[in-house]
């Protein structure tokens, strides 16, 4: 997905030349420390940060080249926030289903995603009164809600009470089942585990490790990543 | 309370990134303002000696003037402008009397005020008499400055706190009623000077010139009771203050906690963002607030002062200009920490900057054109053609250049601001006042140049002075989207909106 990625803040290189390949039908950790690179990445590979050199692929389309038929196969749920702060759930929605081209059945599959993520009840309440592990379920909502080729969560546990983080994992493994790509950011490196197949360490914007998820399972696995931070 | 108030000040100026060298710069240029206000006049003084007492019987009225101006700014913003932003702030043992003396160093910043109290500065100025004691007459004007700012912010925390009570907003809209039915009575009734000369200020105003008749004790005695005014004032409003602080934020927590009814489904792209664009102005309590004083007032003041023709086109720049202030000079900030969800949608960048343009044209034009048509409607006398050309030419030169204007800020210069709480502004407050003089001064030049078009009859003028404005409007409009095509832009756009909370 990105060959020599590097985006540049000023001075800082926030990723410096990242090699990133994630399959379809697999959902990928990226974890690291804070400052690592994961929400740079994820917000290049969502189209929403240009990256400085290098090339980025979602689906097989070409970021710069073709920003508008990258983002309508990508879901995104940004690290913070990730909601207008004057727009019902139900607004989201239907902007998004408006923009994406989604077919008729939308409303069905966005009640039941609301429902899912017990966001029903609050579904037309303006959402800068929403708790922060609602706007996270509700970030979550939104990137899952059209189905796309690529989902790009970002810290999408953050916060999040355990029925939350339930229906999280739900919706990734489905997306997983039926042959879509997922790349997770996130420090919480058990969940993390539970759910990805894979992990990818960052370290300075670069990858560092490759590996199977289960190998940075339990102590040992604890252990290996705590080394790999540092 | 000074040791945090200092603190918060200090805060505040280290947050200042950018224009530190334009902020210096603001305010040398207003201290050379000011001291020109208080001797420019006394060089004309002497000459024309029927002018000079005609200044002296304007006194009252222009004391009384700041006293209002000063009021409605305090009330229009919900209690004044904040050194730190509630929510901010909600870590930290911020008191209510900080926030007090906070909203009270910052009322200078706004502009209205600021230029009122200058005009009163320099017409004691010409006022008083050559050879008399200047300073007696100007510590008079200070005073009453002073004193009417600080009632003022009492009144403001007053308001607000009527408003925090269950049926507070039915209340306050019930007095806001009755104050402008008062004065419309007053007025049609041809009883404005019996006002003018029953009120305070009608002493208060003369008693700039009582020191300088030699009248000292009286003039101390006036000079006492302003001093006193402001310590009740004061007082009061930090009562106030401190009951307010612990109501809850009824109008914010009702609009949060409403249902609002689901709309059909889109016919277009444009349609869609236009509706989202819309509700966030429309749900947010300080633009919602803003846009109904803007749209009632103005028109009100025009139609009951009766503007003559001549003056009606400076009209709509005030207007713009405020309705710019709401949230146009910083016009990403509507989309808040959603900026970044909203970057990730499969849409043309254009259609999203041409239907916020849309949306804030609308939040410019709608007050517009209550005010100008009521100004038109109760103008003392009839138009020629030249003047409603000159008119709706610089409505609509005006209109275009605040919305050009307001949308290169919200490229070049995003801010992270939250539109939450009812005191929000979409930038920090130098920020707003550097943006309310550029505006300001710009749109009044504009209107006085189509005023005058008018006036002598001179459409051809008219017509070159508009397509000219028009083109530089246009080119600007050009310049934000070519801007707004570059991918870093946007994200750094993005970027720093979302970085509020």
């Amino acid at each position: 997905m990105t060959h020599a990625l590097t985006v540049r803040f000023g001075d800082v290189d926030a990723v410096s030349g990242l090699d990133l390949s994630v399959g379809a039908g697999r959902a990928t950790a990226l974890v690291g420390r804070n400052g690592a690179g994961k929400s740079t990445t994820l917000k290049v590979l969502a189209g929403v940060v240009p990256a400085t050199s290098g090339e980025v692929r979602v689906a097989g389309v070409d970021v710069r080249r073709d920003p508008i038929d990258a983002k309508r196969r990508t879901g995104y749920c940004p690290d913070v926030g990730g909601l207008v702060p004057r727009a019902t759930p139900w607004e989201h929605l239907q902007l998004a289903a408006r923009l994406r081209r989604m077919d008729a059945a939308w409303p069905h599959r966005a009640r039941d995603l609301l429902d899912r993520f017990e966001l029903t009840g609050a579904s037309d309440r303006v959402t800068s009164g929403f708790s922060h592990g609602m706007s996270r379920r509700m970030s979550v909502v939104l990137a899952a809600f059209h189905e796309p080729p690529v989902l790009l969560l970002d810290e999408p546990f953050d916060g999040v009470d355990p029925l939350g983080v339930d229906a999280t994992m739900t919706v990734v493994r489905e997306a997983v089942d039926a042959g879509r790509t997922v790349l997770i950011s996130t420090h919480l490196l058990e969940l993390a585990t539970d759910v990805c197949d894979d992990a990818i360490v960052l370290r300075g914007g670069q990858a560092v490790s490759r590996s199977a998820a289960d190998e940075l399972r339990g102590d040992v696995g604890r252990a290996r990543y705590r080394a790999l931070l540092t | 309370m000074i040791t945090d108030v200092r603190a918060l000040v200090l805060f505040r100026l280290d947050t200042i990134t950018r224009g530190r060298l334009r902020l210096t710069i603001a305010l040398v240029a207003l201290v050379a303002v000011a001291t020109g206000a208080v001797l420019l006049p006394l060089r004309a003084r002497g000459l024309a000696p029927a002018q000079e007492a005609d200044a002296r019987l304007l006194l009252p009225a222009a004391f009384l003037g700041f006293a209002v101006t000063a009021t409605l700014a305090a009330i229009s913003s919900a209690g004044g402008r904040e050194l730190i932003v509630r929510d901010n702030a909600v870590a930290y043992p911020v008191s209510p009397a900080v926030d007090h003396v906070g909203a009270l160093m910052l009322s200078p910043l706004n502009l209205a005020w600021l230029l009122q109290a200058l005009a009163l500065l320099a017409l004691t100025s010409y006022a008083v008499p050559a050879g008399s004691s200047l300073a007696a007459g100007l510590l008079v004007t200070a005073a009453w400055v002073t004193a009417s700012t600080v009632v003022a912010q009492a009144l403001s925390w007053g308001i607000e706190w009527l408003r925090s009570l269950p049926r507070g907003p039915w209340v306050v809209r019930g007095v806001g009623v009755l104050v402008v039915a008062v004065v419309v009575s007053v007025v049609s009734t041809g009883h404005t000077t019996a006002a003018l000369h029953a009120s305070a200020t009608w002493r208060w105003g003369l008693a700039v010139l009582d020191g300088t008749d030699g009248r000292w004790l009286t003039w101390a005695a006036e000079v006492g009771e302003l001093a006193a005014l402001t310590g009740i004032g004061f007082g009061a409003g930090l009562v106030l203050a401190t009951g307010l602080a612990r109501r809850p934020r009824r109008e914010e927590s009702r609009s949060e906690s409403r249902h609002w009814p689901r709309r059909s489904w889109p016919t277009s792209d444009a349609l869609a963002l236009l509706r989202g664009d819309r509700a966030s102005v429309w749900r947010s309590v300080p633009l919602r607030r803003g846009a109904v004083i803007l749209t009632v007032l103005p028109g009100t003041v025009a139609a009951i002062g009766r503007v003559p023709w001549e003056t009606i086109p400076v009209l709509p720049g005030l207007v713009a200009s405020g309705a710019a202030l709401l949230f146009g000079v910083n016009a990403w900030c509507l989309d808040g920490q959603g900026a970044w969800w909203r970057a990730s949608l499969p849409v043309r960048p254009r259609l999203v900057l041409a239907v916020r343009a849309v949306v804030l044209l609308e939040t410019i034009a709608l007050p517009m054109g209550v005010t100008l048509a009521l100004a038109v409607l109760r103008a003392p006398t009839r138009a020629s053609g030249a003047q409603v050309l000159a008119l709706g030419c610089a409505a609509a030169v005006i209109t275009t250049h605040v919305l050009a204007r307001s949308l290169h800020w919200s490229v070049t210069a995003p801010h992270a601001a939250d539109l939450r709480s009812a005191r929000a502004t979409p930038a920090p407050p130098a920020a707003m006042a550097g943006y309310s003089a550029r505006l300001a001064l710009m749109t009044t030049l504009t209107g006085i140049a189509f005023g005058v078009c008018g006036t002598t009859g001179r459409s051809d003028v008219t017509l070159a002075l508009t397509a000219v404005l028009l083109v530089l409007s246009a080119r600007r409009l050009v310049g934000v989207a070519r801007r707004w095509d570059v991918p870093e832009v946007r994200a750094t756009i993005v970027q720093t909106v979302t970085q509020h909370g």
